[in-house]
C-alpha cells in the first residue's frame, strides 16, 4: 500500500484545515491489500485480490452548550483529487446533518490524545499456491490463505495521530478424513512459512488415523472434558459479545451484571485480561485513545473490571480504559496454569478431548448460559488414551461453571489463536489462551 | 454500448476466455436511538468493481475502487495472474457458460424511494417513548437502516445488467429488569423487519402500536413463569419460522456446502446430491419455494451476481426435496438442479452460493384451527438465540416470548422459551401450516458464510406452523 500513509494524512489535513472552532473531526482508516486463495479438496476453488481503503469521518459540533454528532464513511479510489472532493462533500453533508440532529449528550469534542506509529511495511515474498498444495499431497484440504498488508489509522483535528500498518498472512484450513471428521490447522504471521505449514500438515497426518476409526457414541449428560485453545478462544469471543463491556453490563445484556450484583466469583485459577503488549493489534481506539498495555477483567476469579469506551465513560461517569465503541476484546488473554502438554490426556483420564467448538450462542445471556457444538477432532478418551472420534454433541452450560466450579486446570502455556475473520476487512491479532480441563460440561443432546 | 462496457473493452486482458466487470455502489444510512437519545447517525458509501477473468478454465478476480482505465487494467492483470496460477490446480474446469450473457434491469418494485434523513430521529424518539412502557424498562432501542444498492454487470460475452434495490430494516426493542431478572422483547428479532422498501414505509402508523406492544410484553415477561421443560406441540410464529427455514432448510440445501467448499468454515450438509427427487424432507404439508419475485421481500432480484436469470422455483414439493440452492457454477460441478443464487456481499467479494428469498408456502388452516388441535403446547415468537451443528442437523433455538397452549386455548406468557431438535425429524413432524392470513414476510441483513467471509441479505416468508413432539425448555435464570 505504497504511499497510503502520506495520501491519507494529506487528505485529513485538508479536511481539518477548514474546520470552525466549534467543530472537531476524527478520521479513521481501514485498509488492506489482500490476496485470497480459497482451497477445496486440495484444489483451488477461488483466487483473487482485494484492494480496499475506507475512510470514516466523525464530526462533533458544540452548539449552545450542547453536542451533536454524525459520521460518514467512503471508499477511497486512490485518485487524490477525486478522493479529496468526495471527502469534502461528505464533510459538507455531515455539517448539514449535525445541524438537524437531536443532542448527543455522550459525545465529546475531539481532543489531542497523543500520537503513535507502528508500520512494518516490508511485506515478505508470497508463497506459491502450488507449493502450498504440494505440501498437502495425499491430504484432503479445504480452507483459505490470506496474505498482504493491513492498515488502521485514527487522526483528529485536535492533533491525535495514530498509524498501524503490518503485513499479515493467515492460513485457516481443515484436513478432512474420509469419514468427514477433520483437523483444524491455523497459521499466522507476517508471511506464510512453508516449513511451518509442512510441520502442521505432518502433525495432521500423524493424528488422522484416530479420526478414521468408527465413531464412538457418547450419550447426553455431563462429561469431563479438555477444551483446547481454539475451543477456549471461541468461549472468549462470546464474552466479547455482550459480556465484558461496561455498557452491556449496565444495560442488562451481560451475565457479568449478575456476577457484579451477586458477587459471583469464578475459579481462582481463572484470570482474563486485555493484553496489548504483543503489539499485533492497534492499541488505539476509534476516538484515538490509547489503551493501557494490560486491562484486567477477571483476576484469580474476582471480577476486577470491564471494558469501558470513552462514550460509556461519559454516560456512566466511570473511567475509560481504552475500549473501542462496542467494547469487544481486541487482545484477549487468559493466564496459563500448570498442565503440561504431555500430561493433558493422562490428567483427563476418562472424558472428551475437544479441540474446537462451533456455532456458539448465548442460550440465556443474562444467565450466562452458552450453547454450541463440538466439531473437528473431538475424541473419546479412556484411561488417558484417545479411543475414537465421537458423533458431535451439543453443549449448554454457563460461563460461571466453565470458568468457575468446573475448572480443574489450565495448560502451562497459552497459545496464540489467530483471529481469522474476514468479514468486511481482515482481522488482526488473536486470543492468547491456554486449553482448559473441566470436571464436567453439560451436553443435553 | 454503455460506458462500463466500453471500459471493459479497453481494460480486458488479451488472451482470456472471458472477462467481466461487476460494479457496485452501496449507500447505507443508519439512524439509531437508545433510551430516546441518538446512538448512531451514519452514512456509508461503499463503491468499487470486481474485475474477473476466465483463463484455461479457471476464474481469477481482483477488486478495486479505482475508476480509471489504468487502475482497472491493473486489477484485470492481477485477476489474470490469479487465474493462470489457479488453472493447474483448479477444482473444476469452467467455460463461458458459467457467466451467462444476461441482459436486463431490475428495480425494487413499488418503492417510492424517499431517503432516510435527519427527520427520522424525532420519529425514533417518539417510538422510544412508546417502548418505555413502565419504570422497569431498563433500556429501549429504536433504529432504521436504509440501504440503496446499484449494481452493473458487463462482460465480453455480452452481459449487461443493471439492478437497483432499496432495503429498509427497522429495529425496536425494550429490555426490562427487576430483582435480577432481565427480559428483552423486540419487534420480530434484531432487524427482523428487513424488506425492499423505501423510507415512505416508516409512515405506517402500525409502528407505534408495535412499539407499545414490545414495551408491554417486555414488562409482562418479568412476571411470567419460565417455559416448561418437556416434550410437547410447538407452534412457531413467522418471525421465528424465518430462522427455522434459514438454518435447517436453506443452508443444508446449498450445493457448495454439499460439494465441500465450506468444510473449513460454515460446514457441510446432511443432504447428499443423490437426495434430490428422493428425500422426504418434511411432512406432505411442507412446500418450500425459492422466490425472488415477491415484491417487498428482502432478497428479490432479476439476476444473480454472475448473470443467472432468477425465477421462482419449487425446492420442496409436498415434503419431497426436488431442487437444491446453487448457481451456475455449482450446477456445472454437481449436475444437480439449482437456482440463480450465486451472489456476492459486495464489490470486493467473489460470488458464491447463497440463499435469497426462501419461503414456506401457506397451507389451509386458520391460526385458530392450528391452536384448537393442541392439547398441550407452546407458541413461540421472535428469535433470540440460534445454534446448529456444521451438518445443519442438530439445532437449538431460543425465542423471546412463549405462550402456553392448553386444551386448544392460548394460555399465559412464558419466558426464556427454547427448543431443540434434528432437522429431518422436526420437519417430518410438521402437523399444521397456517393459511395466507397467518403469513408473514421477514428478512435479515446477516447471513454469514464463505471464505473470505461474506454477510448477505436474505428473505424468508412463512405462515404459522405447528410441529409435534418437540423438546422445549426454559432458561437458566
Amino acid at each position: 500500500m505504497s504511499g497510503l500513509e502520506a495520501r491519507v494524512k494529506a487528505l485529513a489535513g485538508t479536511l481539518f484545515a477548514g474546520l470552525p472552532a466549534h467543530r472537531t473531526l476524527t478520521v479513521e482508516l481501514k485498509a488492506e491489500s489482500s490476496d485470497f486463495v480459497r482451497i477445496a479438496r486440495t484444489r483451488v476453488r477461488q483466487a483473487g485480490h482485494v484492494d480496499e481503503a475506507e475512510l470514516s469521518l466523525r464530526l462533533v459540533e458544540r452548539r449552545d452548550g450542547a453536542l451533536f454528532e454524525s459520521s460518514s464513511a467512503l471508499t477511497l479510489t486512490g485518485e487524490r483529487s477525486a478522493d479529496t472532493a468526495r471527502a469534502r462533500r461528505a464533510l459538507d453533508e455531515l455539517s448539514v446533518q449535525v445541524s438537524r440532529l437531536p443532542e448527543s449528550p455522550f459525545s465529546e469534542l475531539a481532543r489531542a490524545r497523543g500520537t503513535s506509529r507502528r508500520a512494518l511495511v516490508d511485506a515478505p515474498a508470497r508463497v506459491n499456491t502450488g507449493e502450498l498444495l504440494d505440501a498437502a499431497h495425499g491430504l484432503d484440504l479445504s480452507g483459505l490463505t490470506a496474505e498482504g498488508t493491513i492498515a488502521r489509522a485514527v487522526l483528529c483535528s485536535a492533533g491525535t495521530e495514530h498509524w498501524f500498518e503490518t503485513p499479515r498472512a493467515v492460513v485457516d484450513a481443515s484436513v478432512v478424513a474420509d469419514n468427514g471428521k477433520a483437523i483444524k490447522l491455523q497459521l499466522a504471521g507476517a508471511s506464510l512459512e512453508l516449513a511451518a505449514w509442512s510441520r502442521l500438515l505432518d502433525d495432521a497426518r500423524a493424528n488422522l488415523p484416530i479420526l478414521t476409526r468408527p465413531p464412538a457414541r457418547v450419550g447426553p449428560g455431563a462429561h469431563r472434558v479438555y477444551l483446547g485453545p481454539m475451543a477456549v478462544a471461541e468461549l472468549v469471543e462470546m464474552l466479547s459479545w455482550g459480556g465484558v463491556g461496561e455498557a452491556a453490563i449496565r444495560q442488562g445484556d451481560s451475565p457479568l451484571l449478575r456476577a457484579r450484583e451477586q458477587h459471583l466469583r469464578f475459579s481462582p485459577l481463572f484470570s482474563l485480561s486485555e493484553d496489548f503488549t504483543r503489539g499485533d493489534v492497534p492499541a488505539f481506539t476509534d476516538e484515538g485513545d490509547l489503551a493501557p498495555e494490560v486491562v484486567p477483567i477477571v483476576t484469580r476469579g474476582e471480577l476486577e473490571g470491564s471494558l469501558v469506551s470513552a462514550r460509556t465513560a461519559r454516560e456512566y461517569g466511570v473511567p475509560a480504559n481504552g475500549a473501542q465503541q462496542g467494547e469487544a476484546m481486541r487482545a484477549p488473554s487468559i493466564a496459563p496454569g500448570a498442565l503440561e502438554p504431555d500430561q493433558i490426556l493422562r490428567t483427563l483420564g476418562d472424558g472428551l478431548y475437544v479441540p474446537n467448538l462451533w456455532y456458539l450462542n448465548w442460550s440465556d445471556q443474562p444467565g450466562g448460559r452458552i450453547t454450541g457444538m463440538t466439531r473437528y477432532a473431538t475424541t473419546l478418551v479412556r484411561g488417558g488414551e484417545q479411543i475414537a472420534p465421537i458423533e458431535n454433541l451439543r453443549f449448554d452450560d454457563t460461563i460461571f461453571r466453565v470458568f468457575g466450579a468446573s475448572l480443574e486446570a489450565l495448560d502451562a502455556r497459552a497459545s496464540l489463536v489467530p483471529a481469522t475473520s474476514t468479514y468486511d476487512f481482515r482481522s488482526l491479532g488473536g486470543a492468547r489462551v491456554p486449553g482448559v480441563l473441566l470436571r464436567e460440561l453439560s451436553f443435553p443432546s | 454500448m454503455t460506458e462500463l462496457s466500453s471500459q471493459l473493452a479497453r481494460v480486458a486482458p488479451r488472451g482470456v476466455t472471458w472477462a467481466g466487470l461487476r460494479e457496485v455502489r452501496e449507500v447505507t444510512r443508519s439512524a439509531f436511538v437508545r433510551d430516546g437519545r441518538p446512538e448512531l447517525s451514519s452514512t456509508r458509501d461503499s463503491c468499487g468493481v470486481l474485475c474477473e477473468v476466465l483463463i484455461d478454465g479457471a476464474f481469477g478476480y481482483a477488486a478495486t475502487a479505482a475508476r480509471d482505465d489504468a487502475g482497472r487494467r491493473a486489477a484485470m492483470e492481477r485477476a489474470a495472474a490469479h487465474a493462470r496460477a489457479s488453472a493447474p490446480h483448479a477444482v473444476h474446469r469452467f467455460d463461458e457458460r458459467a457467466r451467462p450473457p444476461a441482459r436486463g434491469s431490475y428495480r425494487s418494485p413499488g418503492v417510492a424511494r424517499r431517503d432516510v434523513d435527519a427527520s427520522v430521529f424525532s420519529w425514533l424518539v417518539a417510538l422510544s417513548r412508546r417502548l418505555k412502557a413502565g419504570p422497569a424498562i431498563l433500556r429501549t432501542t429504536a433504529g432504521v437502516r436504509a440501504v440503496d444498492v446499484t449494481s452493473r454487470l458487463v462482460s465480453t460475452s455480452g452481459a449487461d445488467v443493471t439492478q437497483e434495490t432499496f432495503h429498509l430494516s427497522t429495529d425496536l426493542s425494550a429490555t426490562a429488569a427487576r430483582d435480577g431478572l432481565v427480559q428483552k422483547r423486540s419487534d420480530a428479532g434484531p432487524l427482523g423487519r428487513s424488506h425492499q422498501l423505501g423510507a415512505e414505509a416508516l409512515d405506517d402508523p402500525a409502528f407505534e402500536a408495535r412499539a407499545a406492544r414490545v414495551g408491554e410484553e417486555a414488562l409482562a415477561l418479568l412476571d411470567a413463569d419460565p417455559c416448561p421443560s418437556d416434550v410437547r406441540t410447538l407452534l412457531l410464529a413467522p418471525d421465528q419460522m424465518m430462522l427455522q427455514i434459514h438454518e435447517s432448510i436453506g443452508h443444508p440445501l446449498e450445493i457448495d456446502r454439499i460439494l465441500g467448499d465450506e468444510r473449513n468454515y460454515a460446514g457441510t450438509s446432511f443432504v447428499q446430491l443423490s437426495d434430490v427427487g428422493v428425500l422426504q424432507y418434511g411432512s406432505e404439508l411442507l412446500t418450500v419455494t425459492f422466490d425472488p419475485t415477491v415484491a417487498v421481500e428482502h432478497a428479490s432480484y432479476a439476476f444473480d451476481d454472475v448473470g443467472g436469470a432468477a425465477t421462482r422455483e419449487l425446492v420442496i414439493d409436498r415434503g419431497r426435496l426436488v431442487r437444491l440452492l446453487g448457481g451456475v457454477e455449482s450446477q456445472a460441478r454437481s449436475g444437480a438442479p439449482g437456482v440463480a443464487s450465486q451472489r456476492a456481499s459486495s464489490w470486493n467479494r467473489a460470488a458464491i452460493d447463497r440463499m435469497a428469498n426462501l419461503n414456506v408456502e401457506p397451507g389451509t388452516s386458520t391460526e385458530r384451527e392450528l391452536i384448537a388441535g393442541v392439547e398441550r403446547g407452546v407458541y413461540m415468537e421472535a428469535n433470540r438465540s440460534w445454534s446448529i451443528d456444521d451438518r445443519r442437523e442438530n439445532f437449538q433455538f431460543g425465542c423471546e416470548l412463549g405462550r402456553l397452549i392448553v386444551d386448544g386455548e392460548l394460555g399465559p406468557i412464558v419466558r426464556d422459551p427454547n427448543y431443540r431438535g434434528r432437522a429431518l425429524e422436526f420437519w417430518r413432524n410438521l402437523s399444521g401450516v397456517g393459511d395466507r392470513e397467518t403469513f408473514g414476510v421477514f428478512g435479515t441483513p446477516y447471513c454469514g458464510k464463505g471464505e473470505p467471509n461474506q454477510v448477505i441479505r436474505v428473505g424468508h416468508a412463512s405462515p404459522v406452523c405447528r410441529f409435534e413432539r418437540v423438546s422445549v425448555f426454559g432458561g437458566a435464570s
